[in-house]
């Protein structure tokens, strides 16, 4: 490896990303400029556009763009609102009830939608402002909406893991979707274990205990909306579907049922598919020039060098995960999700193999610790977002964000060190 | 006259904007037809079509880089803007014309110069889709069509910074990449149910 070719990699895409340049273009730039070290400039540029063009080139990342188009028709189509109401009736006699509400709605739409900003956007729209009403303070409210939408992300079915699966050479998208469950159910019950003790302490409310029938009639209306969980999930896990039929089968449902619901015209269809299409076409550029990126580092046998020099500074599996931990999480503050994923499984997935990590449990190690990034300034799409929808500021959340962080940091040296938590399901099903 | 120019560019934008919008919107609608024509064959007809895998890749492709270029025209890659949240006057154009130039030199220089000469060489190789026997080049086609359009758009974004810097009065309402307030506002479940007039109007 050239060292240089790595400072060049590094430097630049730091330099852009800090003078504000766009992050998949730092990474395109950076790409480019490290390339012309060892390569004349004409056949630079081709391989960097071919790079992107043929990573495009993926029927599996087509799931992509239909999972964010079904979350956007679920999101406007009143599904968000019946998953509400019916986790409402579920937990609101408990302490704190409202923060608890939240959580468990944005798992529930995080998982159906795919998406942690559709979740942070949907659920954190309608809770906000009751939990504020309520006594709970906007900046709670936003720090408990921000960091439950991140479950989203590990409960399946879930685009980042189809990302992954992309990066780590074609793991298999459903037993990732499965290892997901636990660990993703793990970080909820924790960020609902913190909740529950700041409830007391602060003497949040608690509403009045919900009669069984209201329970019953709230889960009945929400049926419709968690039975696309069993089409996607079952469909995938069956085998009936790929990722992508068992996707554009989701858009068609939240389609019929928004319409069944009345909440949907066609004429709000033209904007619902391009809002579709430029939310997805942010994330593919970014994993177009990701992909070319990662090949430039390949090309210089970046993965090699750093397996090498790993190895060569301990051998003892623990302190080799937990050092990955540390880099990811620093990376993850900084860089969004999905080229962090592109980037960085190549370059640690080998190390991890050689001490005999299952790839599976390791890619939900990964999207579970560059979720607490999502959540950390400066680069937090989720903070972002949580914070845009609660009409507060990025000072301001951080000190109610922190007790949260810390149930995440748990959770992720939980599931970081005990594998049958993620492995445990996709081995049942005999994957 | 000189006043004239610029005016009728932005003008331009505007139609650029609806026609890619329009664009952009079918291909999605084809995409999602697409995957569910597979589906139905396979289930129902049980004769799956040979076709809709490729299609529907190299679909893909073009939503992924013509939305890119979408995107672009609209600011909506995001950025940190540490920088230029603490300049303040005519630093502020001077920066976003370092950034403008940056992200048009790799338009240019990789999307359209590579991918020109991408798609020359599969043509020159002749290389063609097996099922649909489109030739690759087509579909390459994406890549300098929308390194052009990125060049188009922030050619402007720099006219107006530079039209900025002379004091002139603003004429495009969207200058500033993606930022925390931005993002959080395009993705407002209040704006969204409104619905917006992106397909009829430049930048709202």
């Amino acid at each position: 490896m050239e060292w240089i070719d790595v400072a060049v990699l590094g430097g630049t895409f730091f330099s852009l990303l800090l003078l504000g340049v766009p992050v998949a273009y730092s990474i395109g730039v950076s790409t480019v400029l490290a390339l012309l070290l060892s390569a004349l400039p004409g056949p630079a540029v081709t391989t960097v556009a071919q790079q992107m063009a043929t990573g495009l080139d993926s029927f599996t990342l087509l799931a992509i763009p239909f999972f964010v188009l079904a979350g956007q028709l679920m999101n406007r189509g009143g599904i968000a609102k019946r998953l509400i109401d019916f986790a409402k009736s579920l937990l609101g006699s408990l302490p704190g009830s409202l923060a608890h509400v939240n959580i468990l709605a944005a798992m529930l739409f995080g998982a159906i939608s795919g998406s942690a900003v559709t979740a942070a956007t949907a659920v954190g729209g309608m809770m906000g402002p009751v939990m504020e009403e309520e006594g709970y303070g906007r900046d709670y409210a936003a720090a408990v909406n921000i960091t439950s939408s991140t479950t989203g992300l590990i409960i399946p079915p879930s685009n980042i893991l189809i990302i992954y699966s992309l990066a780590a050479g074609g793991v298999s998208i459903a037993s990732l979707f499965l290892a997901g469950y636990v660990p993703g159910l793990l970080v909820g019950a924790l960020l609902m274990g913190v909740s529950a003790v700041l409830a007391v302490r602060r003497g949040y409310p608690r509403e009045a205990r919900t009669p069984l029938r209201v329970i019953g009639r709230r889960f009945w209306d929400a049926i419709p909306s968690l039975f696309l969980l069993v089409v996607i999930m079952g469909g995938i896990v069956g085998g009936v579907f790929t990722a992508t039929e068992a996707a554009a089968v989701a858009v068609l449902y939240a389609l019929v049922l928004a319409f069944a619901y009345r909440e949907l015209r066609v004429a709000d269809l033209p904007k619902i598919l391009l809002d579709s299409a430029t939310t997805t076409a942010v994330v593919m550029l970014l994993i177009a020039t990701s992909l070319a990126m990662s090949w430039v580092m390949a090309y210089a046998n970046v993965p090699q060098t750093l397996t090498a020099a790993l190895l060569s500074l301990t051998d003892s599996p623990v302190m080799i995960l937990l050092l990955i931990n540390v880099v990811l999480l620093v990376v993850g503050t900084f860089m969004d999700m999905t080229p962090a994923v592109l980037i960085f499984t190549p370059l640690f997935l080998p190390i991890a193999v050689d001490l005999g990590i299952d790839p599976v449990h390791f890619g939900i190690i990964m999207v579970l610790n560059l979720c607490i990034g999502l959540c950390t300034p400066p680069v937090g799409t989720i903070l972002f977002v949580g914070v845009g929808v609660a009409n507060t500021t990025i000072e301001r959340v951080i000190r109610p964000l922190l007790p949260l962080f810390v149930a995440m940091v748990i959770a992720l040296l939980v599931v970081t060190f005990v594998p049958a938590l993620s492995l445990w399901l996709p081995r049942l099903f005999g994957y | 006259m000189p006043d004239q120019t610029p005016h009728l560019l932005f003008r331009l934008k505007a139609h650029v904007d609806r026609l890619l919008g329009w664009f952009l919107v079918a291909l999605m609608g084809l995409a999602v037809v697409n995957v569910l024509w597979q589906v139905f064959t396979r289930f129902v007809l049980e004769d799956p079509s040979s076709f809709t895998d490729e299609l529907a890749r190299y679909l893909l492709i073009w939503v992924s880089l013509f939305g890119a270029a979408y995107a672009s025209g609209k600011r909506a890659h995001l950025a940190i803007d540490l920088v230029r949240a603490r300049l303040r006057g005519a630093a502020v154009h001077w920066h976003g014309i370092a950034v403008g130039t940056v992200i048009l030199a790799f338009a240019v220089l990789v999307m359209v110069v590579g991918g020109v000469r991408l798609v020359s060489l599969s043509f020159l190789l002749g290389q063609t889709s097996p099922a649909l026997g489109v030739p690759l080049g087509v579909v390459y086609l994406a890549l300098p069509a929308s390194g052009g359009l990125i060049a188009f758009y922030f050619a402007l974004f720099l006219t107006e910074r530079a039209r900025l810097l002379r004091g002139r009065a603003p004429s495009l309402p969207v200058l500033q990449e993606t930022t925390a307030e931005a993002y959080a506002e395009t993705a407002d479940p209040a704006r969204m149910v409104s619905g917006g007039p992106d397909l009829t109007h430049p930048a709202a």
